[in-house]
């Protein structure tokens, strides 16, 4: 398995595709560490209304009294060496020619104008704390569909955020979904009014610039009945010897008849500690989708949910997660069944290899009442050297009788017959190795939009046949 | 027994004094460790509360075989040090009142070994030569207050034990018990172990792959009914290269029982070659009845094969109108349905004695 080593390598051309910084030159820059104190002096940029900076304050005060998480991943955060708010420019940008040069050149390289021409129907664009740019089709804004950074949304429609925000996940949900409500800046507000299907995916980029930032954006997303959105949203972080801190919290509500479907290619730089809460609410016959895909970050914890609250919903999470040297992704997924007839698939793949360690953590819990559940839960684990790990812990937790759950996990490496079989039709171990990974991330690829799918197997691809020629 | 220090000397009383030693530390943790709660992973969806462990009944112990004596000082000795020990390890350290002790020197098969076991608190542990031999048949019931049956067995190398341990235990009984394997180079143990009776059980098994070459098949069976609520966990620790594991739990459930599986398959660095599965399927049988289930991965190399399944479900409806259109009705459609659902995993067993044991013990517990 010595070839083993020398493929995947996803990460290996990060430095220069996704590594660079550019020089800081903010338009505000709060000091370091959390205090009351620097929450209000947010708030006040921002001129937030009254009960934003009480719900921030009061999550504060949750934060500081609840402990570090007592499970999972260790987690060394220096909570007082962390910038959390940066404030880049001084006004977002309607077009790409009032964002500043250097942060749109940043923008191009990561190729996201290109893809808003190509094949989006709305693009945000956050660096640090703040949105630089927000652009939504103009047919789709008459048909009502809202696509704003959240300090937008919630001065254009402080009724629609007031009434939803924090309500999916309270600032008390767990230490850092209290951090987030406390010094959030930026992410996504989406509204998609009655039967509005947004035919092409809206993208947000999440980008990180400073050393030792902190980046905290917050999404809330409400699709009303009938309607249908694609949204996607990617980050990356120039590579840093100083650990940076990401802990978002996105809180959907997909309403009767409606579908969501919510695509994460997190990409962040080695150096980030990504911590997540990511939780939607299914009513009748709605279907969120979430796909979320893992390869960058020191450590994530994230474990997207989905609660099904009406009869007839369907949860739908596919995972993977690569963990390479000095990684470790603790992913997973959770369907919380609360009606009858529901249904719910979650399907994880992990790669680890040099060193990485993933873990599967999701749940299953099926409440009382709930009758004529499916379920089904899956994950597999590639192992690719002897130094990498994984671990798998999932729950299930049924309390109702007719119901149909099933589970399986399996953990392995690459068999040597698959190899050898490939390799005796003419193929070099390397590329026999390329294709069997590829197939087995095939279920996540597959349901990107398909210029990520390309550019992912590219990735894959160049990155094993260039290391082996 | 009461469970206080009084009960302590009594059962130190004319003991050696390092035994008597042990007890009084063990006691110490015992009363000092707290109840554990459901806050820890261990102990997740099984909750104490308040518990108060204050007496137990007396362990009433009738055992047969060749091999077999009751367990003394001497052999007590035998039992290895087991890391990760709770509250009830302290317990059962403590205030065993008495035990069996089976030791094969090399060579020898024992052949069947019978303890019949009025719960209390025991302490006993098999101990097999090189080569040897036995097949252990333990069948514990009956017991009031707290009860905790504990079993070691250890094997030599190339030793085979297969062990039969079933606890059909009187109603209102809580009972804590550990049955523990460590295995030396390709030796094997075969576990069936069967959860019945009690208010709450909670019964462990754990496999530690000392030696290269050992491998164990556990399979574990449970029904519940009324307000019990159960607690199994299966463990195979692989320590070593080449061992094998393979872990089947099936149970039912009826009215309000409750019942939770937890079951972890660690592989270490150094173990590469391992072969280990687990799965596990309860059956609910009532609306009111709930089952959780926590089947653990952690594996520390590639050179592995392994995986676990589980589910949890129901009768399905279209069999039950399938065998009803043969003219059962449906209770007795259920009934098969369920003796369906056990009967692979009890034709497993290879005596015919403890298969009948198992098939009543299903009829009387689960069926009606």
């Amino acid at each position: 398995m010595e070839v083993a080593k020398e493929i995947l390598d996803i990460k290996e051309s990060y430095e220069t595709k996704y590594g660079f910084s550019d020089p800081e030159k903010y338009s505000f820059k709060a000091k370091k560490g959390l205090s009351g104190e620097m929450v209000r002096q947010i708030s006040a940029i921002k001129s937030e209304p009254e009960w934003m900076l009480d719900f921030r304050l009061r999550a504060l005060k949750i934060f500081f009294s609840r402990p570090m998480p007592q499970w999972g991943p260790k987690l060394e955060i220096d909570f007082n060496n962390i910038f959390y708010y940066i404030k880049p420019v001084e006004k977002q940008g309607r077009s790409w020619d009032d964002v500043p040069k250097d942060i749109k050149s940043t923008f191009d390289k990561l190729g996201i104008p290109e893809a808003e021409r190509k094949f989006l129907a709305g693009v945000g664009a956050q660096y640090e704390s703040e949105s630089v740019y927000h652009h939504i089709q103009k047919e789709l804004g008459q048909q009502g569909v809202i696509f704003l950074d959240m300090d937008s949304g919630l001065r254009e429609c402080p009724e629609i955020v007031k009434k939803h925000f924090g309500k999916i996940i309270p600032a008390g949900d767990n230490k850092f979904a209290a951090l987030n409500s406390a010094v959030w800046s930026g992410g996504s507000f989406v509204y998609v009014p009655e039967n509005v299907k947004v035919a092409m995916p809206l993208q947000a980029y999440f980008r990180i610039n400073a050393k030792n930032m902190g980046q905290f954006e917050r999404t809330l997303i409400i699709t009303e009945p009938g309607s249908s959105v694609h949204y996607v949203e990617g980050c990356s972080a120039p590579s840093y010897s100083e650990d940076s801190l990401h802990a978002a919290v996105v809180e959907i509500l997909a309403k009767e008849n409606s579908r969501l479907r919510y695509t994460t290619i997190q990409n962040w730089s080695n150096n980030v500690y990504n911590l997540v809460t990511k939780r939607a609410h299914a009513h009748r016959n709605a279907v969120v989708e979430w796909i979320d895909g893992n390869l960058g970050s020191k450590i994530t914890m994230k474990y997207p949910s989905v609660y099904l609250l009406g009869e007839g919903a369907k949860a739908n999470i596919i995972s993977i997660a690569y963990a390479g040297r000095g990684q470790h992704q603790d992913a997973g997924g959770k369907a919380v069944h609360m009606a009858k007839n529901t249904s719910s698939t979650i399907l994880s793949k992990s790669i680890s290899k040099d060193g990485g360690k993933t873990t599967y953590r999701g749940l299953l819990r099926v409440a009382k009442g709930a009758t004529g559940v499916m379920s089904n839960v899956r994950c597999d684990a590639l192992i690719l050297d002897d130094t990498s790990s994984s671990d798998t812990v999932p729950y299930m937790d049924v309390a109702e009788k007719n119901v149909s759950i099933t589970h399986e996990a399996t953990v392995g490496k690459v068999s040597e017959e698959t190899l050898f079989y490939l390799m005796s039709r003419g193929l070099k171990e390397s590329d026999a190795m390329a294709l069997v990974v590829r197939g087995f991330i095939e279920p996540f690829t597959k349901e990107l939009p398909m210029e990520y799918a390309v550019e992912l197997n590219r990735l894959v691809h160049m990155e094993m046949t260039g290391a082996v020629g | 027994m009461i469970i206080d220090n009084k009960s302590l000397l009594l059962l130190s009383k004319n003991a050696p004094r390092w035994i008597a030693e042990r007890r009084e530390s063990a006691a110490k943790s015992f009363f000092n460790a707290p109840m554990p709660s459901e806050r820890e992973e261990a102990w997740r969806y099984t909750t104490l509360g308040n518990m108060e462990i204050k007496s137990s009944s007396d362990a009433l112990l009738k055992v047969s075989g060749k091999c077999a004596t009751p367990m003394s000082a001497e052999t007590e000795k035998l039992i290895p040090a087991s890391a990760g020990e709770d509250k009830f390890d302290f317990f059962n350290n403590a205030f065993w009142t008495s035990g069996y002790s089976v030791v094969v020197p090399d060579n020898m098969d024992a052949g069947v070994i019978e303890a019949r076991i009025g719960a209390g608190i025991t302490r006993s542990v098999v101990v097999l030569g090189k080569n040897a031999k036995a097949e252990i048949v333990e069948y514990i019931s009956g017991g009031s207050g707290v009860t905790s049956n504990f079993l070691y067995v250890v094997t030599g190398e190339n030793a085979h034990a297969s062990v039969y341990s079933v606890s059909d235990l009187a109603s209102g009984v809580r009972d804590f018990s550990y049955k523990r394997a460590f295995l030396n180079s390709n030796s094997s143990v075969t576990w069936n172990v069967a959860q019945f009776g009690s208010a709450l059980s909670r019964i462990k098994v754990d496999n530690h792959f000392n030696g290269e070459g050992s491998s164990s098949r556990v399979t574990g069976l449970f029904g519940a009914s009324g307000l019990q609520h159960m607690d199994l966990t299966t463990n195979a620790f692989h320590n070593v290269p080449n061992t094998s594991c393979t872990m089947n739990i099936k149970g039912a459930l009826k009215d309000s029982a409750s019942h939770v599986y937890r079951g972890l398959i660690k592989i270490e660095k150094a173990a590469k070659n391992t072969s280990s599965y687990l799965s596990d399927h309860a059956l609910a049988l009532s609306k009111n009845a709930s089952a959780n289930s926590i089947p653990s991965l952690m594996i520390d190399n590639n050179d592995v094969k392994c995986g676990h399944s589980a589910s949890v479900g129901n009768v399905d409806e279209e069999k039950l109108l399938y065998i009803m259109s043969r003219g059962l009705d449906r209770k007795s459609a259920e009934n098969l349905i369920v003796e369906g659902f056990f009967s692979h995993m009890i034709a497993s067993v290879p005596s015919e004695k403890m298969r009948s044991e198992f098939s009543r013990i299903v009829r009387e517990r689960i069926l009606c």
